[in-house]
C-alpha cells in the first residue's frame, strides 16, 4: 500500500515536471507513454540506483520530443520542469540534511511527507513559471534560431547530467552529508543561473523581433520614399513636357496643319495619357493603411504586380488602425496569398489581381480575388502539404497559411473558385 | 410572385434595367412584377414604404446625386425588409464593391455596361428563381458565420464537412468552395438533413454527392473529385442507411 503510494506520488511529481510548462497539449498516445513509462520505470525490479536518472531523462523527453510534433522548444520546456523538480529535491534535502535528517531517513521512513511537500513546492514555480511562457512571450521563443535552441538544450542537458552524476557519486560514497551539500550548493547555483540566462535569451530574442520589425518598416519607407520621389520627378518631366506640348499643338492648329496635328497627337500626346493613368496611383490608397507590417507587404507585392504587368486594384474605404492579430503571422500569410495570386493572375488573359480590406463592425476583412488559368482538381487538394502546379514550388504556401490561421480562434479562412479564386481571411476583434 | 423595385438617377438606366427584366420574365416560370421603377429616392421610399414587401428584389444604384445614397437606402430596407435581396447598379470607377458587399447583405451587382447588362440580369434572377424554388422546397439555408460576416449556403450544396485537428473548428466543402470556421461536427449536424451522414468521427458526408466508396482505402470519393475519409464502421453503416452506392471492390 505505502509502496504504492510513494510509486504514484513519484510519478506525479515528475509528470508535473516534464509536462507542467508545455506549451501546448501532448497527443493522448504520447502522454499516456510517458505515465506508463513513469510507473515501469519506478516498478523496475532491477534498481540501478542514481544511474538510473539518466534513461529516465533521455526516453521521457524523447517521448515529449515526438509528442509535441518534434519541437526542440517543447524539449527545451520539459526539461527545464525536470530541472525544477531536481532543483527543488536538492534544496529541501540540504537543509534538511543540516538539520539532521540523514538523507536515508529522506528515502525511507519520511518519504511520503518528503515526496509530498517537493512536489507541491515544484507545482508552485510550475504554475507561476508558466505565466511567464504564455502567449506572445513563446511567440519569441519559437521564433529562436535553431542553433541557439540547441546550445539551450545542451545546457540543460549538461546540468542535468551534473546533477545525476552528483548523486551517482552520493550514492557510490554512501551520502556523506559534507559532500552532497557542497556539491548541492554548487550545481544549484549553476542550474539557477542557467534558468538566469534563459530569462536573457528571452529578453535578446524580444528586442531582436521588434528591431527586425522596425527593419521591416524602416525598409519599407525606404522604398516608399523612393517610389514616391521618382513620381514627383515624373510629374515635373510631364509639366514640362505640357508646356512644350502646348505650344507645339499651337503651331500646328495656327497653320492649319490637321494632318501633322493628328500624327503628333497620336505619337506624343496619347502615351502621356497612358502615363498619367498609370498604376501607380495605386500605391497611393496604401497612405490609409496604419498598419506597418500590413503596408509594407500590400507595398512590396503591388509592386511586384505592377512590375510583372498587372494592373492590381485596392479597395479600402476606411483607415486601417489596427488588426487583432500578430503582424508578423499577418503579414506571413498576406504575403503567401498574394504570391500566389500574382503567379496566377499572370498566366491569365485578364491579368485581374484586387485586394478589399474592409473593416466591418467587429472584425476585418481581407479579401483577394485573381484570375487564373482553369483549376482542374478539387480545391481541398491545394492545401495539401506539398502540393504544387509549379516545379520549383515547394507545395506549402497554403499549406502554411491553413495551419497558422487554424490555430488562430479569431481568423477565419475561405476561398472560392468560379472561374476567377477568391480568397478571404477574416480576422475578429476579441472581446 | 416577386416584387422588383428599380431606383436610378440616370432615366435611362432604369429604363434598361425594366426592358432587362421584361426580357428575362418572358422565358421564366417565376413571376416578376415590377411595383416601382423610379429617379428620385424619395420616391422610391414613398412607394417602398406603401406596401413594404417580404424578401423584395432591388436594383439600386450607389451614388445618387441626391442627400440620400444608395448604402443608406439599402440599411433603410433592410431594416423594413430583412429577407431583402440588394442588387447594386454600379460603374467600374466606384470600387467599394467588396465594402458593400461584406457590411450590408448585398444580393448581387450589376455593372452598368450596355453590352452585358442582359447577360448580368439573367444571372442574378436565374440565381433569385433558384432560391426561390429551393427555399420552397424546404431547402433553408445556412448561416455559416465567420467572424462578423456570414454566407448563406444551402446544405444541399454542402459536400463534406470535416473537423481541424487541434482547433476548434470545422472546414465546409463545397462544390468549388471551402470555409475554414468555428465549429463542430456535433453542432452542425443538427442543423443539416437526413442526407447528411457521419461516416467517420472527424467527417460529415452529404450522401447525396457521393460518388463511389473505396474500403479499401477507407476513403469516398465525391462528385467533384474530393476524397472524404471513413472508418469501417462508417462504411459498413453508410451501405446499410442507404441504398444504391456504388463500391470499390
Amino acid at each position: 500500500m505505502e509502496n504504492t503510494l510513494i510509486i504514484i506520488l513519484s510519478v506525479v511529481y515528475l509528470a508535473t515536471g516534464f509536462l507542467g510548462l508545455l506549451s501546448k497539449r501532448m497527443k493522448k498516445g504520447f502522454l499516456l507513454l510517458l505515465i506508463g513509462y513513469l510507473f515501469f520505470f519506478y516498478t523496475f525490479p532491477w534498481s540501478i540506483g542514481q544511474w538510473g536518472t539518466f534513461p529516465l531523462v533521455l526516453v521521457s523527453i524523447s517521448i515529449v520530443y515526438f509528442g509535441c510534433r518534434r519541437n526542440i522548444w517543447d524539449v527545451i520546456l520539459s526539461l527545464t520542469g525536470y530541472l525544477i523538480v531536481t532543483l527543488v529535491n536538492h534544496l529541501l534535502t540540504v537543509p534538511l540534511t543540516l538539520m539532521g535528517i540523514p538523507y536515508e531517513a529522506l528515502a525511507g521512513k519520511y518519504v511520503i511527507p518528503f515526496l509530498f511537500a517537493c512536489w507541491l513546492i515544484t507545482l508552485l514555480i510550475v504554475l507561476f513559471a508558466r505565466r511567464y511562457f504564455t502567449g506572445s512571450r513563446m511567440k519569441y521563443l519559437r521564433n529562436c534560431p535553431k542553433k541557439l535552441q540547441l546550445v539551450f538544450l545542451t545546457q540543460l542537458l549538461l546540468c542535468i547530467s551534473l546533477m545525476a552524476i552528483n548523486f551517482v557519486y552520493g550514492e557510490a560514497v554512501d551520502y556523506p552529508p559534507q559532500v552532497l551539500t557542497y556539491n548541492g550548493l554548487i550545481i544549484s547555483m549553476f542550474s539557477l543561473f542557467t534558468l538566469v540566462l534563459f530569462h536573457f535569451l528571452y529578453q535578446l530574442l524580444q528586442e531582436n523581433y521588434e528591431l527586425k520589425l522596425q527593419q521591416s518598416e524602416q525598409k519599407m519607407m525606404d522604398d516608399y520614399t523612393e517610389r514616391m520621389e521618382s513620381f514627383y520627378e515624373e510629374f515635373r518631366v510631364f509639366r514640362h513636357d505640357y508646356k512644350n506640348i502646348l505650344s507645339t499643338l499651337e503651331y500646328y492648329i495656327e497653320s492649319q496643319d490637321m494632318e501633322g496635328l493628328s500624327e503628333y497627337f497620336h505619337r506624343a500626346i496619347l502615351p502621356v495619357g497612358t502615363m498619367l493613368t498609370s498604376n501607380n496611383f495605386v500605391l497611393g490608397k496604401l497612405h490609409s493603411i496604419e498598419v506597418p507590417a500590413v503596408k509594407s507587404i500590400l507595398y512590396t507585392k503591388l509592386i511586384t504586380a505592377l512590375n510583372k504587368g498587372l494592373s492590381p486594384t485596392i479597395e479600402l474605404v476606411d483607415p486601417l488602425k489596427n488588426v487583432p492579430m500578430d503582424e508578423l503571422k499577418l503579414s506571413r500569410i498576406l504575403g503567401i496569398l498574394l504570391d500566389n495570386a500574382i503567379e496566377a493572375s499572370m498566366e491569365t488573359q485578364d491579368k485581374i489581381l484586387s485586394i478589399a480590406i474592409v473593416n466591418t463592425t467587429r472584425s476585418i476583412v481581407f479579401s483577394i480575388t485573381n484570375s487564373c488559368p482553369p483549376i482542374e482538381v478539387s480545391l481541398a487538394k491545394l492545401y495539401e502539404k506539398g502540393y504544387t502546379t509549379k516545379e520549383d514550388h515547394d507545395g506549402l504556401g497554403l499549406y502554411t497559411v491553413q495551419s497558422i490561421t487554424d490555430a488562430l480562434e479569431n481568423v477565419y479562412y475561405s476561398a472560392k473558385y468560379d472561374g476567377q479564386f477568391r480568397q478571404t481571411l477574416e480576422i475578429s476583434f476579441i472581446d | 410572385m416577386i416584387k422588383v423595385f428599380l431606383c436610378d438617377d440616370e432615366p435611362t438606366w432604369v429604363n434598361r434595367l425594366s426592358n432587362a427584366i421584361s426580357t428575362y420574365k418572358l422565358a421564366s416560370s417565376l413571376e416578376f412584377e415590377i411595383v416601382c421603377e423610379t429617379t428620385s429616392p424619395e420616391a422610391f421610399l414613398k412607394c417602398f414604404n406603401e406596401d413594404i414587401p417580404t424578401g423584395g428584389l432591388y436594383f439600386l444604384d450607389i451614388d445618387f446625386k441626391d442627400v440620400i445614397s444608395g448604402f443608406d437606402l439599402a440599411k433603410h430596407i433592410l431594416e423594413a425588409d430583412p429577407q431583402a435581396k440588394l442588387v447594386f447598379v454600379t460603374t467600374h470607377d466606384e470600387l467599394a464593391v467588396e465594402t458593400y458587399r461584406l457590411r450590408l447583405s448585398v444580393f448581387d451587382f450589376v455593372v452598368k455596361d450596355g453590352t452585358s447588362l442582359n447577360d448580368q440580369i439573367g444571372n442574378t434572377l436565374r440565381h433569385v428563381e433558384h432560391l426561390y424554388h429551393a427555399q420552397k422546397e424546404g431547402d433553408s439555408p445556412l448561416l455559416i458565420h465567420m467572424g462578423d460576416t456570414y454566407h448563406a449556403i444551402f446544405p444541399s450544396e454542402i459536400y463534406y464537412i470535416e473537423t481541424i485537428k487541434e482547433a476548434h473548428k470545422i472546414c465546409i466543402h463545397l462544390k468549388s468552395e471551402l470555409f475554414r470556421v468555428s465549429g463542430s461536427i456535433a453542432s452542425i449536424s443538427k442543423r443539416l438533413g437526413d442526407n447528411f451522414f457521419s461516416c467517420h468521427k472527424t467527417c460529415l458526408v452529404n450522401v447525396r454527392h457521393i460518388k463511389q466508396l473505396i474500403p479499401q482505402k477507407g476513403e469516398i470519393l465525391l462528385d467533384n473529385g474530393d476524397v472524404c475519409c471513413c472508418s469501417v464502421r462508417g462504411s459498413r453503416s453508410l451501405l446499410k442507411r442507404y441504398q444504391g452506392i456504388e463500391v470499390d471492390t
